[in-house]
C-alpha cells in the first residue's frame, strides 16, 4: 500500500506527514517562521527572486531580484538558484513524504519552476504590465495595463499550451503538477499579509472576516437547495447524484462533491464524475470571470472579490483567479486614478469566502450524513462518527490562522518589533506567495486537457452544470457578496 | 471493535480485515453479510453487541482527485444479537 493511503485516516492525527493538506501547513510555516526570524536580527528568506516591470534595453539584474536588501549583492542569478534550492529542499522532502515518485517529482518540479520563472519574468515586460501613465517611464506607446496578472494569465496560457498540447510532457509534468498544494501554501503566506494588513486597516480586516462567514453562510443556503432543485425538476437526476452536483457547483467544487458523496454513501463514480467536471469548468471560470468582474465592478473591488470566492469552483482557481482579479482591478485604478489599492487585498477577499466555505464543508458534509444514515436511507446499526467534521477539516486553514494570528500578535502587543518583522514578512508574503499562484498558474494547465470533456461520458451532466454554475451560482454570488460587502473598500497602496 | 477496510471495486463494496473479506451490492447488504460472517467465524459467542469500524481507503479514489479531498467516508456499524441474530 502506498503511504500516502487516506485508509490511515482513522485518528485525529492521521495523515499529518502524508496528505498535501498538511504539508501546505508544514511547507507554509517553514518560511513565515523563517521570515519571522528577521525580528532578531537575521533576514532568511529575502533571497527569493522577484521580477520586476521591464523594456527593451532593461539591464537583466532590474528584471529579476533578491527581495532582502542584505540580498542585493547575490544579483539575479544567485537569487534565482538560491530561490530553487531552497524552496525545492521542503518541497521535495513533501513530496518524499508523501509517497510519490521521488525522480519523477524532482524533474517535474525542476521543469515547472524554470517554467514558472520564465513566464513570470516575460509577464512583466511593460508591454504586458504598464498602464497609459507608466508608458513614458518604459519607452513605449502601448500597453495591456495587466499589472502583476500579465503573469498570471501567461503561466496559465503556457501551463494549458503544454497539458493540451505537449501532452507526454504534461505526462511527465504530473507527478509534480499540485495546484491545490501550492496554492494552500499560498494561502497560508496569505496569512502573512492579512496579520500585518491589520495594522493599517485594522477594521478592513475585522469587517472582511465577518461578512465573508455571513456571506458564505448565506450563500449556502441559497446556492445548495436551488442547484438541488434544479438538477432534481428539470435533469431528473436522483438524490445522491443531485446531493453531488449541488455541492460541488454550488459549495466548493471537488472537496464538497466528495465530502457530499461521503456523506450520503454514495457509490464512488458519482463524485468521480463531478469532479473531472468541476475541474475543467474551474479553468474556464478562471479564463472568464476575473476580467468580466473587474470591468463590471470597478467601484466595488471587495465585491468582486468576495463572489470570486463564492463563484469559482476549487480553491486553487479560485486563489488565482483572486489574483489575477487583484491585479486588474489595480492596474485599472492605478490608470484611471493615478494611485491603487494595496497589493493583495482583493485577493484576500476572493480567499476569505472561501476559506469560510472550506471550514464549513466538514460540517455541512456531517449534518448531510445523519440526514442520509438516520432518515432517508435509515441504514440499521449505522452511526455516523463526530470525527468525520475534523477529518474534512482543511488543514490549510490552520497555517493561515496561524500565520495571521502569529503576525497580529507580534504586530499589536509589541509594535516596536514591527520594522524588523515586516523585513521577514514581505519576502513571504509578497514574493513566495506569488511564486506559488505562479506554480498554481502553470500546474493547473499541465493538468487541464479540454479534450478528456468530450470525449468522457458526462451527458447532460455538463449541461446542469454550467446552467446551475453560469445562470444560477455566479449571479446569486454577486447579489449575495454585494448584500455583504458593498462600500467596503481596499486600503491604499503606500 | 473491529476496523474493517473498506473499497468499492467499481460493482461492490468491499469490507476486509485480516482473513475477514466480505462484499455487497450496497452498504446495506455489505453490513448484513458481514454480521453473517462474525456469526459463522463464532465471533459474536456471547456479545449482545458487536461493533464495526470502517475506514475508506482512498486509495481507490483516482489520483487526480487526492490532491483536493483525502476523505471519503468512515463509518461506525453496531450490530446487536439476541441469540446470535441481529435485532
Amino acid at each position: 500500500m502506498s503511504p500516502a493511503s487516506s485508509y490511515e485516516n482513522r485518528k485525529w492525527y492521521s495523515g499529518m506527514f502524508i496528505q498535501e493538506d498538511w504539508w501546505s501547513v508544514w511547507l507554509g510555516m517553514t518560511f513565515v517562521f523563517l521570515g519571522l526570524c528577521s525580528i532578531f536580527g537575521p533576514d532568511l528568506v529575502g533571497w527569493v527572486a522577484n521580477p520586476h516591470a521591464w523594456s527593451a534595453g532593461t539591464p537583466f539584474e532590474k528584471m529579476i531580484a533578491p527581495m532582502g536588501k542584505g540580498y542585493t549583492s547575490w544579483g539575479p542569478w544567485g537569487s534565482l538558484i538560491a530561490s530553487y534550492v531552497f524552496i525545492s529542499i521542503p518541497v521535495c522532502l513533501g513530496a518524499y513524504c508523501m509517497g510519490w515518485n521521488f525522480k519523477k517529482f524532482v524533474g517535474g518540479w525542476t521543469c515547472i519552476f524554470v517554467i514558472t520563472y520564465a513566464s513570470w519574468i516575460i509577464g512583466h515586460h511593460a508591454t504586458i504590465t504598464a498602464t497609459s501613465r507608466e508608458w513614458s517611464k518604459y519607452g513605449i506607446s502601448f500597453g495591456l495595463g495587466l499589472g502583476g496578472g500579465g503573469s498570471y494569465i501567461l503561466a496559465l496560457f503556457v501551463g494549458l499550451f503544454i497539458g493540451n498540447f505537449m501532452k507526454g510532457f504534461a505526462h511527465y509534468l504530473s507527478e509534480a503538477a499540485k495546484p491545490e498544494w501550492f496554492i494552500k501554501t499560498a494561502i497560508v503566506f496569505l496569512g502573512v499579509k492579512v496579520g500585518y494588513m491589520a495594522i493599517k486597516a485594522a477594521g478592513f480586516v475585522m469587517e472582511l472576516a465577518v461578512a465573508g462567514a455571513a456571506a458564505t453562510i448565506v450563500a449556502y443556503l441559497i446556492f445548495w437547495p436551488g442547484t438541488y432543485f434544479i438538477a432534481r425538476r428539470f435533469f431528473h437526476f436522483g438524490r445522491k447524484t443531485s446531493a453531488v452536483l449541488a455541492s460541488g457547483v454550488s459549495i466548493c467544487g471537488v472537496s464538497a462533491a466528495v465530502a457530499t458523496a461521503g456523506a450520503v454513501r454514495s457509490k464512488p463514480l458519482v463524485p468521480i464524475m463531478v469532479s473531472a467536471l468541476i475541474v475543467v469548468y474551474a479553468v474556464v471560470e478562471l479564463v472568464v470571470l476575473p476580467p468580466i468582474f473587474s470591468s463590471t465592478m470597478s467601484s466595488e473591488p471587495i465585491v468582486a472579490g468576495a463572489a470570486m470566492g463564492m463563484s469559482v469552483k476549487t480553491d486553487g482557481a479560485d486563489g488565482a483567479a483572486g489574483a489575477v482579479l487583484d491585479e486588474l482591478m489595480r492596474a485599472a485604478k492605478l490608470d484611471k486614478d493615478g494611485v491603487t489599492y494595496e497589493e493583495g487585498s482583493i485577493t484576500i477577499s476572493a480567499v476569505m469566502t472561501k476559506v469560510w466555505i472550506d471550514m464549513f464543508i466538514g460540517l455541512w458534509a456531517f449534518v448531510l450524513a445523519m440526514v442520509w444514515v438516520y432518515k432517508i436511507d435509515k441504514v440499521p446499526g449505522e452511526h455516523v462518527p463526530a470525527s468525520e467534521v475534523w477529518h474534512r477539516f482543511p488543514k490549510f486553514v490552520l497555517g493561515y490562522f496561524l500565520a495571521w494570528g502569529v503576525y497580529l500578535a507580534i504586530l499589536f502587543l509589541t509594535p516596536q518589533l514591527a520594522p524588523a518583522a515586516k523585513i521577514g514578512a514581505v519576502p513571504v508574503e509578497g514574493g513566495m506567495r506569488k511564486l506559488f499562484f505562479m506554480l498554481t498558474f502553470v500546474s493547473i494547465g499541465c493538468i487541464t486537457d479540454f479534450k478528456k470533456l468530450a470525449q468522457s461520458h458526462f451527458g447532460k451532466l455538463i449541461f446542469v452544470y454550467f446552467i446551475a454554475l453560469f445562470v444560477y451560482i455566479v449571479p446569486v454570488a454577486v447579489i449575495v457578496a454585494y448584500v455583504f460587502h458593498h462600500g467596503m473598500m481596499p486600503p491604499m497602496a503606500g | 471493535m473491529l476496523d474493517f477496510r473498506l473499497i468499492y471495486d467499481g460493482k461492490a463494496w468491499r469490507a476486509m480485515h485480516g482473513d475477514i473479506s466480505v462484499q455487497g451490492k450496497s452498504l446495506i447488504s455489505l453490513d448484513k453479510n458481514l454480521e453473517q460472517e462474525l456469526v459463522n467465524r463464532d465471533m459474536t459467542q456471547g456479545l449482545s453487541e458487536y461493533k464495526v469500524r470502517m475506514t475508506f481507503d482512498n486509495s481507490c479514489m483516482p489520483e487526480f482527485m487526492r490532491q483536493y479531498a483525502n476523505h471519503y467516508f468512515n463509518r461506525v456499524v453496531h450490530f446487536k444479537f439476541d441469540n446470535a441474530r441481529r435485532s
